[in-house]
């Protein structure tokens, strides 16, 4: 049994029918799933085994039709004739029988053995729609098994249906007389002089294809445009004009249409729903901006104060105890002085002050989760329709960007479902201004010594200072790199939905875990990089005289009219371009604290392990009671760490304000820097990025620290 | 017969025609009503990328026949109720699409 080859089965239907939802269901993946249409840009396939049999599941993107439109539903078409999975679960939305009806008829042309999920069967029955499933199995010729991939029901009954060896066999549309007699002819003809193109495509289909002279088709298959016989398209002319295309999609709408009503019962009235009453508000022509804005503004508000307590908590746990163990231990071994150093002021300061922040990552992440889920990404794009179209986009470019909020990465890909190049490529540009997860650990730094007191306000100013400046070197491009219209904007806006308590938690995980990853490889293998480079040349008294220092000494002239150019911030800079956490990290270890000698008294590692454990228990109590208003007792202002202290003497708030916004607007991260180059092929557009990025963070920051003082701040 | 995009929130109408723009010169072609006009741009000419937006549009939903609600009709684009779902398009696209009132 497990010697055999494994099924290979393909998940495709309508963008937002719940494809990756219900796989994640059925194989326990992960795949990213969110409530609108477009979520899956890229093939993705999770393997696992059903009644002893290993299937490997393909989720592949969202498409309307297998006539691709955008990017990510060429990659689907593509996979779907030409790799010939062993059979396809075409995931249909019951909620929405007709349109889904339209593409499932096409697939069956593919001559691929299929079965039919109807999905959200919840949400239809919860309409009152009745479906007569027995009688859609009989006119498709496949089996049609309603699901519910949130709530995990009919999954049991669809992967038995998978793996049964039932004869399946899909009906093809017949599209009358001439047609098929033409149709006859075509297949003659393939058969003699193109017989190896029959083994590369579904035979229905590449002959549907031709007629239609789809060109993406003619260029792949390499037949010249005038070498399919004349007579057949003479007489398809003269029959039928020449838009054969659109006839061939009349008789697809005939029958999918036809098919729903017999099908479908719905009842009477239409009930004004849920989401008819939420639209109202917040598509309101002047209440949606302003509810975007707070929304934004709540996000800020709630990771800020959910999340800080438990920071404290990491950074007093690790400086206090957790440093203290390693140098017990350290010593005990008998290891030389400078490798307690670099455990402490280069791993544990420079992982441990970006470790700090996880807590606040994980919540944006989670809010973000929770906003992907909900429906209203979607809306947020119509929203903004209006502002994206000032700097030559339309509003669905704003996806990728809110995606960006998280990670830049991902939104470099979520551009594919973009119409155009153009599109593409300036919403990747722009892409960068949106203030990832990555730079929040730098504000919080700052924000917590400098402006303690509106804390997440100023975090929220600095997300609106990137959209900002997104909408002005949006439109700078426009004027000169990217001159043209965007083209037209057609869109469909789900239904909200709750997410559940479990998916939230699950995709939370899987877009956090990201940057504990980090931490654990990337960033502590900078630290004791960054280590060495303060400590050498061997010896050095002072880390100024360091490698870096001498960096950062010599870089820091051009940052002295920004108002902070001093080598320290100058070097966090320089190690920043990798990810910018490790801002946070260079500082943590460049401003750790020169060894105090001898503490009196050590506490044992009991009272430490009390100590820890006490100290969350105070967390979490704050966090609740920042979260209800609850009136808390002011605490006395404990002893700062080193770094703050540093930081203090070292910044104002305003040159802290120039720094943060630095940080947020120069080069992208490496990594988003590769994803361009894969996703455009050359290092042509990451350059741009870099170039155009570098330059006006320094202006921003410019205009930000010299506008202040003339202000007097 | 009326543009789109003179419903208000709230009327309903039907579609009774979808325009082509652009294509070989044909100016306007509808897909299930009236001739065929056929100005012999031969098979094999391909999808006009002009019409894509007019395919789109019917892949999703909009079609002739179809009874669709004006939601929201305000600012650059609109939104329609097409069989439960709601679909946002812009003016641009609303202008190739005439209804005829339908009374609720
Ligand atoms: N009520 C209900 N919601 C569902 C069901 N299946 C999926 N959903 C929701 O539908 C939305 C879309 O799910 P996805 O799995 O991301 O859809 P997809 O088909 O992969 O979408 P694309 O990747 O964009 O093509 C999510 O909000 C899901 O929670 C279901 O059976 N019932
Ligand atoms: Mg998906």
């Amino acid at each position: 049994m497990s010697q055999q080859k494994p099924l290979v089965v393909a998940v495709a239907g309508n963008p937002n029918a719940g494809k990756s939802t219900l796989i994640n269901a059925i194989a326990g993946s992960r795949l990213h799933v969110g409530n609108w249409p477009g979520v899956t840009v890229e093939k993705k396939e999770a393997l696992f085994d059903f009644e002893g049999r290993s299937i490997r599941i393909v989720d592949l993107p969202g498409c309307y039709s297998l006539s691709p439109y955008t990017q990510e539903e060429i990659i689907t078409r593509d996979y779907l004739v030409t790799e010939k999975p062993d059979i396809i679960i075409n995931v249909v939305d019951a909620t929405n029988l007709e349109r889904n009806l339209y593409l499932s008829i096409q697939l069956l042309e593919l001559g691929i053995p299929m079965i039919m999920a109807l999905n959200i069967y919840d949400e239809a029955e919860a309409k009152g729609y009745k479906i007569n499933t027995k009688q859609m199995e009989e006119t498709l010729g496949i089996s049609v098994i309603p699901t519910s991939a949130t709530r995990k029901t009919g999954l049991e009954q669809l992967m038995k249906a998978v793996v049964a060896d039932r004869l399946n066999s899909p009906r093809t549309l017949n599209y009358g007389g001439d047609i098929e007699t033409v149709l006859t002819g075509l297949g003659d003809h393939l058969q003699r002089e193109h017989k190896g193109l029959l083994e590369r495509y579904p035979e229905r289909w590449l002959m549907l294809k031709l007629l239609e002279g789809d060109s993406l088709i003619f260029k792949s298959a390499n037949i010249a445009v005038g070498s399919l016989p004349v007579e057949l398209s003479d007489h398809l002319l003269r029959s039928f004009g020449d838009d054969f295309e659109g006839l061939l999609a009349d008789v697809r709408y005939g029958l999918s249409a036809g098919l729903s009503r017999e099908v479908l019962l719905k009842p009477e009235k239409r009930s004004i729903e849920m989401t008819e009453r939420i639209d109202r508000i917040v598509l309101n022509r002047y209440l949606g901006i302003p509810v975007f804005a707070a929304a934004m503004w709540l996000l800020f508000k709630l990771t800020f104060d959910l999340s800080s307590p438990f920071g404290d908590w990491i950074d007093g746990t690790l400086n206090g105890p957790i440093k203290r163990w390693a140098t017990t231990i350290l010593n005990g071994t008998g290891a030389p002085d400078w490798t307690i150093s670099l455990v402490n002021d280069g791993i544990i300061a420079g992982v441990g002050s970006v470790l700090v922040f996880t807590p606040v990552i994980f919540t944006i992440m989670f809010l973000i989760t929770f906003l992907e889920g909900s429906g209203y990404m979607a809306r947020a794009a119509f929203v903004m329709d209006r502002a994206m179209h000032l700097i030559g986009l339309h509003g669905k470019s704003f996806i990728p960007m809110l995606l960006g909020f998280g990670c830049n990465v991902p939104s470099i890909y979520a551009t594919r479902t973009l119409e155009n190049e153009k599109d593409k490529v300036l919403t990747a540009l722009l892409v960068p201004l949106m203030s990832c997860g990555a730079r929040l650990p730098v504000y919080l730094l700052f924000v917590g010594i400098f402006f303690p007191d509106n804390s997440g306000t100023v975090v929220w100013s600095l997300y609106i200072l990137g959209m900002l400046m997104a909408v002005v070197m949006g439109f700078i491009f426009k004027k000169t790199l990217f001159k043209g219209e965007s083209p037209m904007f057609i869109m469909e806006l789900p239904p909200y939905r709750m997410p559940s308590f479990t998916s939230l938690m699950l995709h939370t995980w899987e877009k956090g875990k990201h940057f504990l990853v980090k931490a654990g490889t990337y960033i502590f293998a900078f630290s004791i990089l960054v280590w060495f480079m303060l400590n050498l040349p061997w010896g050095v008294e002072h880390k100024r005289d360091s490698y870096l220092g001498k960096a950062g000494a010599a870089v820091a002239p051009v940052f002295q009219p920004l108002g902070f150019g001093t080598w320290e911030a100058s070097s966090a800079l320089i190690t920043g371009v990798i990810a910018k956490e490790i801002v946070v990290g260079t500082m943590g270890e460049i401003y750790a604290p020169v060894k105090e000698e001898e503490k009196t008294e050590q506490p044992t590692v009991g009272e430490d392990i009390k100590e820890i454990i006490v100290s969350f228990g105070g967390a979490v109590k704050t966090a609740v009671s920042t979260l209800l208003y609850l009136p808390q007792q002011e605490e006395p202002e404990e002893e700062q760490s080193g770094l703050k202290e540093a930081l203090k003497a070292q910044f104002t708030a305003l040159s802290s304000f120039s720094y943060m916004a630095f940080v947020l607007l120069y080069m992208p991260c490496i990594v988003v820097i590769a994803a361009m180059r894969q996703e455009f092929g050359g290092w042509k557009w990451p350059a741009v990025a870099v170039a155009y990025s570098t330059t006006l963070a320094w202006a921003v920051s410019f205009l930000i620290y010299q506008g202040g003082r003339l202000l007097g701040l | 017969m009326m543009p789109l995009e003179l419903l208000t929130p709230g009327e309903r109408g039907e579609i009774t025609e979808i325009q082509y723009v652009g294509g070989c010169g044909r100016g306007c072609h509808s897909h299930a009503h009236g001739p065929k006009q056929g100005h012999g741009c031969g098979l094999g000419r391909g999808r006009q990328m002009e019409n894509m937006h007019a395919i789109r549009a019917e892949e999703m939903g909009l079609r002739v026949g179809k009874q669709i609600e004006m939601l929201s009709n305000n600012g650059n684009l609109l939104l329609l109720l097409v069989d439960d779902t709601r679909i946002a398009i812009d003016r641009r696209m609303a202008r190739s699409i005439r209804v005829k009132g339908v009374t609720v």
